[in-house]
């Protein structure tokens, strides 16, 4: 038995909570019901006047998650950098709005905060005092197609280790752990025209080459293979091929090297069938983490949602509770 | 990938507005996954039986007490669309006349990582 455990990101719920098939207070419930022992948030979702939320909405948030008996583990925060349409804010603003969502972060309990991929490396080292301050974590997402490798992914790592303060690391999204392209996504473009050759192809060069991201990627720009592109008939076969460098195959070994920093793991998924998750080797996933020693918290996060057909049920709470199984099964018997 | 979102149904109809005028009224819910500021909606289109609404007589407001017309709403960075809470939209001016008719809404809104506005877009008959 490891020490790993788990919880759900609220991510998982968006379209329960959209379409009112529970409210903040009932998903908290929803995630303990499933036996996951944490909960991750997404603060611009569901805790209202997001990065001002009143007292009251502070103190409803505390009573439920009280209630719920859930550790707050951690909110996925974002700077929103393209707040205005003719210009990217500056570092100095972006980091003001940095500044609002540690302080709604800590308000609301959580001592770790999830960077969204693209977080500057500046801005979150003028922002690292701040955050000592207030005793808060900033973890940078390792996103499928943002991986270890990528300029901005790799220029925030440099940063995080020449800073060396506890209070940085890293989320690994189990996405960047992907052995093959998830079906629902495939199934999802059919729906829209893409050409079931374009579809077949991308599979065999996943197979050939461990993902596409490798096979694509030339020098920062995505480059398809001539025979592929001889198979492209409407633009949205363009697009799924773009799309599918979204899936990365990391090897699992990358965890050794970033042992020391990792502070959260997203459970990525996109389809639970038979008790296993179709693009991703969960087993390989707890046994490598395990084997670094880690023994934080991995969240299901269910990216399946937005793969269900227009008007189709998205069923995200059977999906998690699903993944929940295998987690927990998995954190009981990896050795 | 969030057109189940874009464009409530059940939620066009026409409407008098507070001050008296006839508006052509729908809803949608955000195409993303959290809540924005309103000057993050980048751009918003509503198609009448082929005819496209002029930009400036398109309002928008998250919970319907302040309106603003889109290019109001690009510099409104204090009043948030939450996520879940529906955004109603109104062609003002205009009234549809009773029968059916094809309604097409298009929505994008900005988010801090992804380099082009994104969005979704439904096409209904509604009946008036």
């Amino acid at each position: 038995m490891s020490g790993i455990r788990t919880s759900v990101s609220l991510y998982s719920l968006q379209d329960s909570y959209a379409r009112g098939r529970v409210d903040l207070a009932t998903a908290l419930a929803f995630v303990a019901d499933t036996g996951a022992t944490g909960v991750e948030l997404i603060s611009d979702q569901m805790i209202v006047g997001t990065p001002y939320p009143t007292d009251e909405t502070v103190a409803a948030w505390r009573t439920a998650l009280d209630a719920s008996g859930l550790a707050p583990v951690c909110n996925d925060i974002f700077i929103n950098s393209t707040l205005y349409a003719n210009r990217v804010l500056r570092p100095r603003e972006q980091l003001e709005l940095l500044k609002r969502d540690l302080d709604v972060s800590a308000r609301l309990g959580f001592d770790l905060v999830r960077l969204v991929s693209d977080t500057s490396a500046e801005v979150t080292l003028a922002a690292l005092p701040y955050a000592e301050g207030l005793g808060v974590t900033m973890a940078l997402e390792v996103h499928a197609g943002m991986s270890f490798d990528s300029p901005g992914t790799a220029g925030w790592i440099a940063m995080m280790r020449a800073a060396q303060s506890e209070r940085l690391g890293l989320v690994v999204d189990t996405g960047i752990f992907c052995h093959r392209h998830p079906r629902v996504s495939t199934q999802y473009f059919l729906g829209l025209g893409l050409t079931p050759a374009v579809a077949t192809r991308i599979d065999e060069l996943f197979a050939e080459h461990g993902d596409t991201m490798r096979l694509f990627s030339r020098d920062g720009q995505m480059v398809f293979p001539d025979d592929l592109t001889a198979l492209f008939r409407r633009p949205v076969d363009g697009e799924y091929a773009f799309f599918s460098t979204g899936y990365e195959n990391t090897p699992l070994t990358v965890l050794d090297e970033y042992a020391p920093y990792i502070r959260h793991v997203h459970g990525k998924f996109f389809e639970m069938a038979g008790g296993k998750e179709y693009s991703i080797d969960y087993r390989a996933v707890v046994e490598a983490l395990h084997g670094i020693g880690y023994t934080g918290y991995i969240s299901s996060e269910y990216e399946g949602n937005r793969f269900v057909p227009v008007d189709g049920a998205v069923d995200d709470q059977g999906q998690v509770r699903a993944h929940q199984r295998l987690l927990s099964q998995l954190v009981a018997e990896v050795e | 990938m969030f057109d189940n979102y874009v464009f409530t149904e059940g939620s066009a109809r026409n409407i008098v507005t507070e001050t008296g005028e006839s508006a052509f009224q729908a809803e949608t819910l955000i195409t993303y996954y959290r809540g924005i500021p309103l000057s993050m909606v980048h751009d918003l289109q509503l198609v009448v039986d082929g005819v496209e609404a002029p930009r400036d007589e398109l309002a928008i407001s998250p919970g319907g007490d302040e309106w603003f017309t889109l290019d109001e709403a690009t510099t409104v960075t204090s009043y948030r669309w939450e996520y879940g809470t529906p955004l109603a939209v109104r062609w003002l001016g205009t009234h549809l006349s009773p029968g059916d008719h094809e309604v097409t809404m298009r929505l994008r809104i900005r988010v801090a990582y992804i380099p082009i506005p994104f969005g979704g877009e439904r096409t209904r008959t509604v009946t008036i």
